[in-house]
């Protein structure tokens, strides 16, 4: 019998081989690719970075811009772990306390003049660069809330106003937010709500919209995703998402929430960068005419730090002013506070919600109902008893006073431990507080059953 | 002729310097297994067991567990792993059962289809069920409201019925294959008068038992590695999501993501071990189960083509969801989407074409370092004396049981320092520790299809052409290389696919979104701002590949189908199968 292999002549399979080894040749070839590279780190949108990609490689032949892409808040262990002359050239991104943490670990370096001279250095009360140079405002963004006008409609709730209204009854489980861990955007909301309600009552408030909160979403990028495509109701976002989101044609809507901080998205150069030059050359780009002009395209809907840039909008009203959003933002926000306890905010929220938010909203859900009743079957000593219940839940683990004892958590390993006991403390207290408080509510329930049938009896 | 004889040797043997080759070759690979894979989990269960302090001790332990969120998320884990691995299990148990007694042939290239959940990660199918369930809370809140659950158990019930479906097809095809072949003896018996019920029991479960217990173990291992699924579904109390969250705030040096990976990894060892004694009963009965391409049917079919029609709609029924998402336009809150478009494939080649190519890159060479390292290792566990035979056994199915999270964070920790002298750069912001931690987990699937390969090889030709006075390079060339070139092309193909759809390893490992391989560039942008639309897209093109691939693969077989060696044989990697291999039917 004969066998396919043995017909193969021997420059069959030369050939073959030949080939195989271009493959190869072709596949290295291709891994060592060169030209002027500029790498830049960034938390923002992939289409948003594509834009300002094709508009500088344009500007500038020769030159390659790659992006290194990921959540701002594994900024500083992803460049701690790199070794200065191997980091990326910038970082460009909408936290501001993510840079003054870059800063305060030494992780940038000084801009000097660069960019439009027609920036300011102050707009309204907002300081747009960094006092020390370290870093420049590129642009501005506000927060609020995105909501799905058809979902709302559908179910009869009004939308939206601030954040208060989240929290109310009628959004149980039409709200969709993520965690401060893994979002930053997030986080500054957060952040605002805490220094502008204060410690007690801004834990109060957070726990109680994440409560209501049907899910919360892994990546930021979940929010606006799941409310555009009508999954939820509503949500928390940076403004630019939910104007390019209803720019794309969904039936949503945003609002500036009070309170909320104009956060100024900052561009910096590394310190210990590959290519400091180009990476000045791209800072300096973003910061011009052209750069800032790029920030009013639909798909990215930002607003451009350089006054001048407002004047070239063709439909002005229906893009938002910087004086209405400055309107809805508090004074006195401190990204130096929101710095020194980050690390912290996001681990009570992961401990109390994000790996409690099944119980968390359980039990609300059992508060709801109970709060329905009593509605009808008034009874002071199970409203008290939910009262009791929700005061135990809404509220944070640990007291203000006390978090000295946590600020400038290093990413050292004892460091790590120690917050990780008070990570598995609060886990702890997490689990007690919520099967008190559903024992409270099961009390309040038993009660108005007894009332109600007391009533029928006679 | 003795068939265990390796052909390297009889190769090699006079010429000492080849044989010098052989053992540098051997060298290497002893140093890549050294340094990729025994290395970083040595390192990483030495920073799992170091105190704060820096002393040993169980100091990471206590703290880990004083959290009551570890202990759920070991229980979780455990549950949900097993959990779908038995769903999944118990239903292509029956469905096999039903299969066998129709007695029915399907087309290699439905059987290839139950391959497909291996290459596309299960998160694609959540997301897709998702759209199809409705748009209020996927499937953990329908079977919330549906039993009455709460809403934990809900939704580790969704992420169970997910992955069980998601792996349902390959345990079914595992089982068809390793009992199709007694289905016509059976149909022969029942014709006698034996009545269905005892055959089923007396010969269908004690044949299918070593393909349910692989089938169900890989399932249990992959699901407990799963990182994407549930974090898609919003479930974050498992193992696997814990220590990627503490990866992703604290950075790779958090010794609490060490331990929680190196709890991962020995949870997969003794699940596989255990597992192991089920695989090794009747495994002599495999190859039997391939030898009978032309038996005639017996019996009526109608009932398997039904059944197996049933399950394409199901599957199609799943992921119409993607299908839909890929093509709609403006969808928002309504049964269908408004408007319809292409933009999304039009978005997908225009900015994630560089994901396809990262896709070829990386898991190419992972499957190159593979045939590379499986050949000689193969090659040495074929002439190794039986305890280091077992030794050697046992490290490869220690790298077939390592998570993509352990592996990850392993790497993560020991490699962050490390320069490449070339250009200048951290290891871990090149694709190459993804490469390499590919290359480890597809090692064990590459080592088993190299040692059927090099088994294939009769040793009687090599020793024909040399006693002919054949040089040996023309011996290799001519013989060893072409009769081997199936197995590696398969190997190559498994390695490859295996390797593109691990989302645990490229979520730790990618160094940046630019570098990131296919798969997870649909994880990204499923979850992106704008929706999921291009994510759908994605996922669609790379159906479209895969089934390229299969065509392809099909293709191969149909041209060597009578002669050699199956496909199937590739399902039972750990197992070396000297002893049962067949002579090719025309020697």
């Amino acid at each position: 019998m004969r066998q396919p292999w043995i017909t193969h002549s021997d420059s069959t399979m030369t050939r073959r081989l030949l080939r195989l080894l271009a493959l190869v040749v072709a596949l290295l070839g291709a891994v060592s690719a060169h030209g002027e590279v500029i790498t830049v780190a960034s938390s923002l949108p992939k289409d948003f970075l594509a834009i300002y990609k094709h508009a500088i490689e344009a500007q500038y032949p020769g030159t390659r811009i790659q992006y290194v892409n990921f959540p701002a808040t594994h900024t500083v262990s992803f460049l701690r772990d790199r070794a200065p002359g191997n980091r990326p050239d910038v970082f460009w991104g909408s936290a501001p306390d993510i840079f003054l943490m870059l800063r305060r670990h030494d992780l940038l370096e000084p801009l000097g003049k660069i960019g439009d001279p027609g920036i300011p250095e102050y707009i309204g009360h907002l300081r747009i660069n960094d006092e020390n140079g370290f870093f420049k405002g590129q642009a501005l963004s506000g927060y609020g809330v995105m909501w799905n006008a058809r979902y709302l409609q559908a179910r009869g709730i009004p939308p939206p106003g601030n954040w208060q209204d989240l929290a109310q009854a009628a959004y149980f489980g039409h709200v969709v937010m993520s965690s401060p861990a893994r979002s930053s955007t997030i986080h500054v909301m957060l952040e605002a709500i805490l220094q502008d309600k204060g410690w007690q009552e801004g834990w109060a408030l957070i726990l109680r919209i994440a409560a209501n909160c049907g899910l919360i979403a892994e990546r930021s990028a979940g929010v606006p995703s799941s409310v555009s495509n009508g999954r939820f109701g509503a949500g928390p976002v940076v403004d630019f998402l939910g104007l390019s989101a209803r720019q794309a044609g969904n039936p949503v809507a945003f609002t500036y929430a009070r309170p909320t901080v104009v956060s100024v998205a900052n561009i910096a150069l590394i310190k210990g960068a590959r290519n400091p030059l180009g990476g000045k050359r791209f800072i300096d780009f973003t910061l011009s005419a052209a750069g800032q002009a790029l920030l009013l395209r639909p798909e990215i809907g930002r607003l451009p730090v350089r006054p001048a840039t407002y004047a070239s909008l063709k439909d002005a009203a229906s893009y938002p002013q910087i004086d209405d959003v400055l309107a809805q933002a508090i004074v006195d926000y401190d990204p130096q506070v929101s710095e020194t306890r980050y690390r912290i905010v996001a681990a009570i929220f992961d401990q109390l919600i994000t790996y409690r938010h099944q119980d968390l909203v359980d039990l609300n859900r059992l508060i709801q109902q109970t709060r329905q009743i009593l509605a009808t079957h008034p009874d002071p000593l199970a409203e008290a008893d939910i009262e009791n219940a929700q005061a135990l839940v809404f509220s944070p683990p640990i007291s203000e006073k006390r978090l000295p004892e946590l600020q400038n958590i290093s990413d050292a390993p004892a460091d790590i431990a120690r917050l990780a006991a008070y990570e598995a403390a609060w886990g702890t207290l997490a689990k007690t507080r919520y099967a008190q408080a559903r024992l409270l509510v099961e009390q309040a329930q038993t009660r108005i059953r007894q009332s109600k049938s007391e009533i029928k009896r006679p | 002729m003795n068939r265990a004889t390796p052909v390297f040797p009889l190769l090699f043997s006079r010429h000492n310097w080849r044989n010098g080759v052989l053992r540098c070759l051997q060298a290497g690979v002893a140093l890549y297994l050294l340094a990729f894979f025994l290395l970083p989990v040595g390192f990483l269960f030495l920073k799992a067991l170091q105190n704060p302090d820096g002393t040993i001790g169980w100091g990471i332990i206590t703290l880990l567990f004083a959290n009551p969120v570890s202990w759920e998320s070991l229980q979780n884990s455990l549950i949900v792993g097993a959990g779908a691995a038995c769903l999944a299990g118990f239903l292509a148990l029956a469905a096999a059962a039903l299969l066998w007694k129709s007695h029915i042939r399907p087309s290699p290239f439905v059987e290839l289809c139950g391959f497909l959940p291996l290459f596309m990660p299960a998160f694609v199918l959540a997301s897709s069920l998702d759209i199809v369930i409705g748009q209020h809370g996927g499937l953990p809140v329908v079977l919330q409201q549906l039993l009455g659950l709460s809403r934990a158990s809900a939704s580790l019930l969704g992420l169970i019925l997910i992955e069980a479906i998601h792996y349902f097809p390959f345990i079914l095809v595992a089982l068809h294959l390793s009992t199709r072949a007694s289905s016509s003896q059976a149909h022969a018996m029942a014709r006698l008068g034996t009545p269905w019920r005892r055959l089923i029991r007396q010969v269908f479960m004690p044949l299918s038992l070593p393909g349910l217990a692989f089938a169900m173990a890989l399932t249990f291992l992959k699901v407990i590695d799963d990182l994407a699924t549930p974090l898609v579904l919003g479930v974050t109390n498992l193992l696997a999501p814990q220590a990627y969250h503490r990866i992703a705030a604290y950075g790779a040096q958090d010794p609490l993501a060490a331990l929680i990976a190196a709890i991962l990894f020995v949870i997969s060892g003794l699940a596989w071990f255990a597992s192991l004694g089920f695989i090794r009963q009747n495994v002599n009965l495999f190859p039997a189960a391939f030898s009978d391409s032309r038996l005639p049917s017996t019996g009526s079919s109608r009932g398997g083509h039904v059944f197996i029609a049933f399950l394409g709609l199901f599957y199609l029924g799943c992921y119409a969801g993607l299908t839909l998402s890929s093509v709609a336009g403006v969808w928002s809150h309504s049964a269908l989407p408004e408007t319809y478009g292409l933009t999304h494939y039009l978005r997908a080649f225009q900015f994630e074409m560089s994901s396809l190519y990262n896709t070829l890159i990386y898991c190419g060479f992972a499957a190159l370092i593979d045939l590379l390292v499986a050949l000689p290792l193969a090659h040495a566990i074929a002439k190794a004396p039986a305890h280091w035979k077992q030794r050697l056994n046992w490290l490869v199915a220690g790298a077939l049981c390592i998570p993509g999270v352990t592996l990850g964070i392993a790497y993560l920790a020991l490699f962050r320092d490390i320069q490449l002298p070339l250009g200048n750069l951290p290891l871990d912001a090149t694709g190459l520790l993804l490469t390499l931690a590919f290359s480890i987990r597809g090692l064990p699937f590459a080592l088993h299809i190299c040692g059927l390969a090099l088994n294939s090889v009769p040793a009687s030709y090599v020793e024909a052409a040399s006693t002919l006075g054949c040089a040996p390079a023309k011996i290799v060339r001519r013989i060893v290389f072409p009769m081997l070139r199936f197995g590696l092309l398969l190997a190559f193909t498994l390695c490859f696919s295996l390797a593109a759809v691990d989302l645990s390893l490229a979520a730790l490992l990618v160094p940046n979104e630019n570098n990131a391989p296919l798969a997870y560039s649909i994880y990204l942008r499923i979850q992106s701002p704008s929706g999921m639309n291009v994510g759908s897209a994605l996922a669609m093109i790379s159906f479209a590949l895969l089934a390229l691939i299969l065509f392809g693969i099909i293709h191969r077989l149909h041209r060597r189908r009578e002669s050699q060696r199956p496909l199937s044989s590739l399902l039972f990697p750990t197992h070396r199968t000297a002893g049962f291999s067949h002579e090719p039917s025309h020697h």
